[in-house]
């Protein structure tokens, strides 16, 4: 019994030791680097590496975590003072932390840089810098493209990737592959039939290419949105019709019990997939044996790719934040990019910086990579409210994509469209942000 | 004299309440349970009134102006019909659970009592899942459960049945969640059941045996009574602990893509989502009040439930 | 506790039903963590691997300093345990044995405090933590882990089945109340204790979302946050995260192992034999 004691005691004075001693002393400094993205993680640590060999003062040290992990972080470290210096922000997250004044302005050559449309495209400076002065420098871009299975559409008698929405849904229904029982083996189009922003988001790829704008778009003001769905009806409810009859019926090409997207293209189970950069390798790593294809997005009224960009930004309490910037400038030259297209599969967003290197030996990105005349990239409005409307929005329209009674049935569809246009508009106006 | 000994003198009182504290040993008390308040004061009670003050106000913690709304979260409580739905889903979830747990747990304790020279092998088995973290947990019953390659379903194909979509299905999901959080808590009421099990004196049951009563008797007249703080607390603990309920739901209903699933909504993911998806900390703290008022009317008729049966 | 031939048959065969039914999505965490990528996503799926790989334990345990983050797990761990048992029991003493004004209200205070989950009132806390300047320490991972409310009340209960003429016994002999609290309370409380002291260890542990929010710097990471680089952003890499888990649950089964001894042991003492 004394001798437990004893052991306790004992081991409760280590615990106190330990608790006190605070780190090393820290000979160097610190300039610290968080990321979302894991993948581009080896490009980061080649330019810390760099960065250490011309600074040896300073210890650079990186931490990488998921999506909603970092802005849990973020949102406690930095309005504490807690936060890191260098920030990849993807664009939707940068809206929160440029209107509330935390991320430091561009300095001169950087703007310069910036600001020249033939070093980076004006639609990627418009999100940056909203009045003018350029917050963060956008750094790489995923594109939304079309997949498709060559050996499906050899079976089914196809030769080429739809062009059009319309023949997207008709090759859906020809490349769709029931069993005996009538249920569906294989998707023609897999679709994302369920959340968070997931549902609305690639719902929100076609309805851009019928009604040639966002459901979301820039509002009068700068840090307003407006919502277009009541603008453009009819092809709001078409869309929604597309989907709807094809989920339910004869003409059903996709099933909620199917594995679906790029898991489900890589495991043979669809024939087509709409989605963006990062499924390429994804698709050639999880499925060795799918021989597929890219080709850019088909055509409605107009033709373009959504973009979801990463930003790289400096916290305006940085006390590093020359050296910071250093950093960023590193990451911008040849090597360093190309290690990041190679490493992940992102396209660097600098226009003046070669990489048809990359695309010789990787013709699949093409579709996302080359820019031609008439195909538009296009990026999400700055909306601070952004989570929110998009998953509440998209749970209207997935509690819609199980309701049978809405086949064929536009008059239904056009309550839907109108339900998610109500919804959207009532968490703007709290947020201040509904374009008048 | 009686009016000298009933003179209110004011040193007289103090010096009475202080004898009265010496003797009910005041300063052990305060010595050992002051600085175990003083922790939880620090750490639990501040806190959650700072929250409930939050949840007057618009407030995000990035923002620079959070103004005072007084009671509009609360007005906009009332119309949250995914709110409403959350706390539905949980109250259903919570009582499948608790029942579900408990039940197993306690037949399980008792049962491994008789056979005790084997029954440590069985209390680790069970007590694996109590240690797995809920996240690595949850990721593998969500593939567990994954309607194409999942294991469940093949041992359903297997039977004949047809491949069923269990976290897709928005009826059958609550009950895919349940049974991952009675595999996950199983193993720890089985040992809480147990330590009290251990210290019913083995001389009343042997008695009650000599004197001819059956098991099933000696476990209603003996067993239970003897048991009930514990299964007091066995009640009350599961009750918060699977109102709460987080982890599982979250991981389990994230469309992670390749893997749709229905978005179940529970109390707490609402709460997650509203204070850091939606940056509506006011609003989440407006939530957390709810759910504290209404756990705590919860625990509250279990303890009374369980005085009355002592009286 | 029952010597009936037939509860004794009727346990082997719940018991072992019930043992597979729970052991089985562990062994499948198992068999996938020696698995290749390729072989995880097959249909129909596959128990054992064909080919056995450790890749996937090679990749979380070679890569940095994962044996750090398992120093720290185990320091805050510790600690946490250590603090809690220490907590748990004085307050549950004084619940269960002793009368003062307000103690019903204090204990129901305290056990209000247990329904509001972490998520929701951790931000208080943070905030506290670093004007304290406290950051990034072992003392900041450990803080909101000195107390369990479940201890608290797990303990009362239990120290409530102590006959209190026991106590009164002591005393009458000069006991000071310390002295009943080490010799008596402690050791009559011994399974009880090492219940909680696993289950608080584990908890700390396991906990994520703190750490996530309170250590900045890679050196303090715990095993938990070394591990959630694999859940990626588009996909979730399940050979890594498998072989994450059996990682983690090591070390806990091998502290239950040493304190299950402890717990159980057999027979149960009527408390007057002293």
């Amino acid at each position: 019994m004394l001798k437990k004691l004893v052991c306790r005691v004992l081991v409760f004075l280590f615990m106190l030791v330990i608790t006190l001693s605070a780190g090393p002393a820290d000979a160097k400094e610190k300039l610290s680097i968080w990321l979302g993205y894991g993948e581009t993680l080896p490009v980061f640590e080649m330019v810390k590496g760099q960065f250490e060999k011309k600074y040896p003062d300073f210890e650079v040290e990186i931490l990488t975590f998921s999506l909603r992990d970092f802005e849990a972080k973020l949102a406690s470290s930095m309005p504490t003072g807690a936060g890191p210096d260098l920030m990849a922000l993807h664009d939707f997250i940068f809206p929160r932390y440029y209107d509330n004044g935390y991320l430091e302005p561009l300095p001169e050559d950087l703007a310069a840089i910036v600001k020249d449309p033939q070093k980076i495209n004006p639609v990627y400076n418009a999100v940056v810098s909203r009045e003018g002065t350029a917050h963060g420098v956008p750094y790489w871009t995923g594109r939304s493209t079309l997949f498709y299975n060559r050996d499906h559409f050899k079976e089914a008698g196809l030769t080429q990737p739809p062009k059009t929405i319309e023949e997207l849904w008709q090759y859906a229904e020809k490349l769709v592959k029931k069993n005996a029982n009538g249920d569906i083996e294989r998707a023609g189009l897999t679709m994302r039939l369920t959340g968070p922003s997931g549902g609305i988001q690639k719902f929100g790829y076609l309805y851009y290419q019928m009604a040639g704008e966002q459901i979301f778009e820039i509002g009068k003001t700068p840090g307003t949105i407006r919502v277009t769905l009541k603008d453009n009806m009819d092809v709001a409810v078409k869309a929604l019709l597309d989907r709807i009859n094809h989920l339910h019926g004869d003409r059903k090409v996709d099933d909620w019990k199917l594995k679906h997207d790029a898991q489900g293209f890589s495991s043979g189970v669809a024939s087509m997939l709409l989605r963006e950069t990062w499924a390429i390798a994804f698709i050639k790593k999880n499925g060795p044996n799918i021989n597929f294809g890219t080709a850019r997005m088909p055509k409605g009224k107009v033709r373009g790719a959504f973009n979801y960009i990463q930003i790289l930004s400096v916290s305006n309490q940085s006390k590093v934040k020359d050296q910071t910037w250093e950093f960023i400038r590193m990451l911008q030259e040849q090597e360093a990019l190309n290690l990041l297209l190679k490493e992940s599969g992102y396209s660097p967003l600098r226009e003046d910086r070669d990489f048809t290197w990359f695309l010789k030996d990787n013709p699949r990105y093409e579709a996302v990579m080359q820019d031609i005349p008439g195909y538009n990239q296009y990026l999400e409005a700055p909306n601070t409210a952004y989570e929110e409307t998009t998953t509440r929005v998209g749970e209207v329209l997935q509690a819609a994509y199980r309701d049978a009674s809405l086949v064929d049935n536009p008059a239904g569809c056009k309550e839907v469209i109108l339900k998610m246009q109500k919804v959207a508009e009532g968490i703007l106006a709290d947020n201040d942000s509904l374009s008048k | 004299m009686p009016e000298a000994i009933h003179q209110k003198n004011p040193s007289n009182t103090l010096a009475i309440l202080y004898q009265k504290f010496k003797n009910n040993n005041g300063f052990w008390i305060l010595a050992a349970l002051g600085p175990v308040y003083f922790l939880f004061a620090a750490i639990r009670i501040y806190p959650i009134l700072e929250t409930i003050r939050i949840s007057f106000y618009r407030y995000h913690i990035t923002k620079k102006h959070n103004p005072f709304v007084g009671l509009r979260n609360y007005e906009r409580l009332l119309g949250d019909d995914a709110f409403h739905t959350a706390l539905i889903n949980t109250i259903q979830f919570t009582v499948l659970a608790v029942v579900a747990t408990l039940f197993l747990a306690f037949f399980i304790a008792i049962l491994l009592r008789s056979i005790e020279h084997v029954a440590p092998i069985f209390e680790i088995i069970f007590y694996i899942p109590v240690v797995t973290p809920w996240v690595p947990a949850s990721v593998i019953w969500k593939w567990l459960y994954d309607p194409m390659y999942g294991l469940i379903n093949y041992v359903l194909y297997f039977f004949g049945i047809p491949k069923q979509g269990w976290l897709q299905e928005p009826n059958l999901i609550i009950y895919a969640i349940v049974i991952v959080a009675v595999w996950k808590m199983l193993g720890y009421y089985i040992i809480v059941f147990s330590v009290g099990l251990k210290n019913i004196p083995t001389t009343y049951l042997e008695a009650a045996e000599v004197d001819g009563a059956t098991p099933l008797e000696r476990l209603r007249f003996i067993i239970l009574p003897m048991l009930k703080p514990i299964i007091l607390f066995a009640v009350v603990m599961s009750t918060i602990q699977f109102f709460n309920i987080f982890a599982p739901v979250y991981v389990l209903t994230a469309s992670a893509q390749g893997a749709p699933a229905y978005d179940l909504k529970v109390v707490v993911t609402e709460i997650y989502r509203n204070g850091f998806q939606y940056y509506r900390m006011g609003y989440a703290g407006a939530q957390s009040v709810v759910l504290l008022v209404f756990v705590m009317m919860m625990i509250t008729l279990q303890f009374m439930a369980f005085r009355k049966g002592n009286e | 506790m029952f010597k009936e031939k037939w509860v004794k048959i009727t346990a082997y065969i719940v018991a072992t039903v019930f043992a597979i039914l729970v052991i089985v999505p562990f062994l499948w965490v198992l068999t996938t963590a020696l698995k290749t990528p390729a072989e995880i996503s097959v249909w129909p799926p596959r128990f054992l691997p064909s080919r056995l790989t450790l890749e996937n334990f090679s990749q979380i345990l070679l890569k940095e300093d994962f044996v750090r983050y398992m120093l720290n797990s185990l320091v805050v761990s510790l600690g946490s345990m250590f603090c809690i048992l220490l907590t748990s029991s004085l307050a549950g003493f004084i619940f269960a044995k002793y009368k003062f004004p307000l103690k019903s209200f204090l204990f129901a205070l305290i056990l209000f405090t247990a329904i509001i989950p972490i998520q929701v009132y951790m931000i208080p806390i943070f905030i506290m933590v670093f004007k304290a300047k406290m950051m990034n320490t072992y003392f900041a991972m450990i803080f909101p882990m000195t107390i369990m409310t479940f201890g608290v009340f797990f303990l009362r209960q239990n120290i409530m089945s102590i006959p209190d003429s026991l106590i009164e016994a002591a005393r009458i002999d000069g006991a000071n109340e310390l002295w009943i609290y080490f010799r008596i309370v402690l050791s009559l409380s011994k399974s009880a204790l090492m219940a909680l002291g696993i289950f608080a260890f584990s908890e700390a542990w396991a906990n994520f979302i703190w750490p996530l929010v309170v250590v900045t710097t890679k050196s303090m990471y715990t095993t938990e946050l070394g591990l959630a680089v694999y859940q990626r952003q588009f996909y979730i890499e399940y050979g890594a995260i498998s072989a994450g888990a059996v990682i983690t649950i090591i070390p806990m089964i091998a502290v239950f192992m040493i304190l299950r001894r402890n717990i159980l042991q057999g027979v149960t003492t009527t408390g007057m034999k002293t």
